[in-house]
């Protein structure tokens, strides 16, 4: 047989295993996620916590709880470890079954990680009772690719819209906030290796332009080694001031999140142009080795005021 | 608050930045590709429209095509990520206008889809009009019209007057009117920013300053504005390429200024037939005889390519200035059969109702050719009072006179 003939059958079956309803812009990347968030709802529906699992990352995967809001001070951590989402996801499958369908909002992918919203939708059942209650929630996922899977690295449920307002922040975290502003401090010294030292080396970067709205979210670097790739040429024609304040940090084992405020100045080697931004950032941390380092960071998000008269909801 | 203009780029930097880019590349300083990364930083470092600006886009400019592609990349947004990533939104403006008005200035072409994104309202106004005024530069291309269509009904007055001045560089006439509207209606500084993107708008911009000019406002302005840009033209009479020393010969004729006339007599003898027969139309329209006796000279060749532009060259003349009629009509009765056939058809064409009688004398021509280029002419004119001659032509012993003397009188309508 020839190469056509032998080709076409295979070609014939791909074509049946996508998705009708496939959108304008997929690519296998996309694809592939959306296997990987089809596994979650399925196992969930079925009541299939190693079906779940199987979606998530083996070396780390953490929930936070964004209660209703988009603005970082009012996420904390839910579940610091695989470990312990599965634990909770077993108790919480033994006593409800999850009848839901999940609509993917939007995908984003640079190299070998990603994030995507979707809205989960329908009735969560009480095993005991067969209560039925209305289910909606929105939920930002992280993932990473690992031999050519893509494997969820965390989850942010009940995450807020643009109309959900401000939140007020919590320190509770010294260390976290050391850490933040050491990395602070690196910036003012233009220091590249400073600044990369406290990221974990797939640390990723999402530019979030000042936008409440994931859709105009882009990730613009994908490790530490590419933002130390970034360093090297920027703070050659670059020249960084900060000013940072920490407005939230709480832990939860070794998780933490934390929200900073920067006033960034910014002067040229080339020029006479002069910047000066205020920016509020959204940091997920992981201790490793007794350190606190970033592994995601929403950078720009979106300036909220001061909490007062805030709603969230939830 | 008027946009930072765009393209007031010096000429005179540009050959020193070019020496400066072959010396770099001959001394093998760096490669191209570093070139523009510089030129790029320095884009991103400074204010659009401020000296250093001005100068990374004339230096990207003189690298020219090699650069194109790093620049294009400049016009989406998506591409800012890794190590081309950029954190202040400042910055990619800067280099988004940038880079818009190089490849602009390069032309080219293959930018027209990034460069079209860019118009939406969801870019910076200085984003937006950069790109508008590329798209103006980059020539006809039926997308970039149809997005700089859906310019002209945004809110702001600025965006749809450099809409309007792109549309006119590409042949299209949409935004005409708004552009007479800002001159003649808008206030002082708006009339201003209008009149100075014609002038900045070549030979494109000419004949709506020419208009503009017998509206009897601005005149002073618009006398300096046609200065410059007649100097301009002037200038590009000996430019390399045919096409340009064609057009700039076509709008000096529109211009109307005398001081052509020296310049435009050079180009009779230019190696382009093109260019000669349109300086030729040109000069004509500025009274030289030089230009008449080179037309009419042609009409009476024997080659016959050179007739055709003749005829074409003295129809556009005719119809643009009227200053061949009484010339043509005494053609009529030259000896030269060629003169007579030539002279009926483009006194068909341009509709010159003055040259009837003459024409229906003509139907009795012993040449058939004449006989037939009148029947045309009369059908063109539409006189009923041609209807009797052209019904004895449909009796002529010649068949290409009868079928045109029978399209004649269907062109009359019945009656």
């Amino acid at each position: 047989m020839n190469l056509l003939g032998r080709s076409l059958p295979v070609a014939f079956a791909l074509a049946l295993l996508l998705p009708a309803d496939r959108a304008a812009g997929e690519t296998a990347e996309t694809i592939l996620i959306r296997q990987t968030l089809e596994k979650d709802r399925s196992g969930r529906r079925r009541g299939d916590a190693e079906l779940v699992l199987s979606a998530y990352d083996e070396d780390r995967f953490v929930a936070y709880d964004a209660g209703g809001l988009i603005d970082g001070r009012g996420w904390s951590v839910l579940h610091g470890s695989r470990q312990d989402v599965s634990r909770a996801l077993e108790t919480d499958l033994a006593v409800r079954r999850y009848d839901i369908k999940r609509a993917v909002v939007l995908i984003n992918v640079w190299k070998d990680k990603a994030f995507a919203t979707t809205v989960d939708s329908g009735m969560v059942i009480d095993g005991a009772t067969g209560a039925r209650t209305p289910f909606t929630q929105s939920l930002l996922w992280t993932f990473r690719k690992l031999d050519d899977e893509w494997l969820a690295t965390a989850v942010v449920v009940a995450l807020g819209d643009s109309t959900a307002g401000p939140a007020s922040g919590r320190v509770e975290a010294d260390d976290v906030v050391r850490v933040l502003q050491q990395q602070a401090a690196q910036w003012n010294d233009g220091s590249r290796s400073g600044i990369t030292s406290g990221l974990t080396e797939d640390a990723v970067m999402v530019d979030a332009y000042f936008s409440s709205n994931p859709a105009k979210w882009l990730i613009v670097f994908a490790d530490r080694e590419e933002i130390d790739e970034w360093l090297d040429d920027r703070l050659e024609v670059v020249d960084y001031s900060l000013e940072r304040s920490v407005l939230h940090a709480t832990v939860h084992g070794d998780e933490a999140v934390a929200v900073t405020r920067d006033r960034v100045t910014a002067t040229y080697a080339s020029g006479d142009a002069r910047v000066t931004e205020d920016r509020f950032s959204t940091w997920l941390l992981t201790r490793s080795g007794g350190s606190w380092q970033v592994d995601w960071a929403l950078q720009k998000t979106k300036p909220f005021g001061p909490a007062e008269g805030a709603t969230a909801l939830r | 608050m008027y946009p930072v203009d765009l393209r007031s780029i010096s000429r005179s930097l540009a050959g020193a930045v070019s020496c400066c880019v072959v010396s770099a590349l001959a001394f093998g300083c760096s490669t191209t590709e570093e070139q523009v990364r510089e030129q790029i930083e320095v884009l991103a470092a400074n204010d659009v429209g401020s000296e250093r600006w001005q100068g990374a886009v004339e230096a990207l400019t003189a690298i020219g095509r090699p650069g194109a592609r790093q620049l294009v990349a400049l016009l989406n947004p998506a591409l800012y990520r890794g190590t081309d990533y950029r954190d202040f939104r400042g910055e990619l403006e800067r280099t988004t206008a940038g880079a818009a008005t190089v490849l602009g200035n390069i032309r080219h072409k293959a930018a027209v889809a990034s460069m079209t994104g860019r118009l939406t309202i969801a870019n910076r106004d200085t984003e937006r009009r950069a790109a508008i005024i590329a798209l103006g530069e980059l020539g006809f291309n039926q997308a970039a019209v149809k997005n700089l269509l859906v310019q002209l009904k945004d809110k702001d007055p600025v965006i749809r007057l450099l809409t309007s001045v792109s549309l006119a560089k590409i042949g299209e006439d949409a935004g005409w009117d708004t552009i007479l509207q800002a001159v003649l209606h808008g206030d002082p500084e708006f009339a201003e920013m209008a009149i100075g993107e014609l002038e900045r708008s070549n030979f494109h911009g000419v004949p709506i300053l020419v208009e503009l000019h017998g509206g009897g406002v601005h005149v002073a302005r618009l006398d300096q504005a046609l200065g410059r840009v007649r100097d301009e033209l002037i200038e590009q009479l000996t430019d390399d390429d045919p096409e340009i020393r064609r057009r700039s010969a076509t709008a000096l004729g529109a211009v109307g200024d005398p001081a052509a006339v020296k310049p435009l007599l050079t180009l009779l003898e230019d190696s382009s037939n093109l260019v000669r027969f349109h300086a030729a139309s040109s000069l004509v329209r500025l009274d030289s005889e030089r230009g008449s006796e080179f037309l009419f000279r042609s009409l009476a060749d024997a080659d016959a390519m050179l007739r055709l532009n003749a005829i074409k060259s003295l129809v556009r003349v005719q119809q643009l200035s009227g200053g061949v009629e009484e010339r043509l009509i005494a053609c009529l009765t030259d000896n030269d059969s060629g003169l007579r056939s030539g002279a009926a058809q483009i006194l068909g064409q341009a509709q010159v109702n003055s040259a009837l009688g003459p024409l229906l004398s003509l139907t009795e021509d012993a040449e058939a050719e004449v006989r037939w280029n009148t029947a045309i002419a009369l059908g063109h004119l539409g006189d009923p009072t041609s209807r009797e001659a052209l019904q004895r032509l449909t009796e002529d012993s010649t068949e290409t006179v009868v079928y045109y003397a029978q399209w004649a009188l269907q062109k009359l309508g019945a009656g």
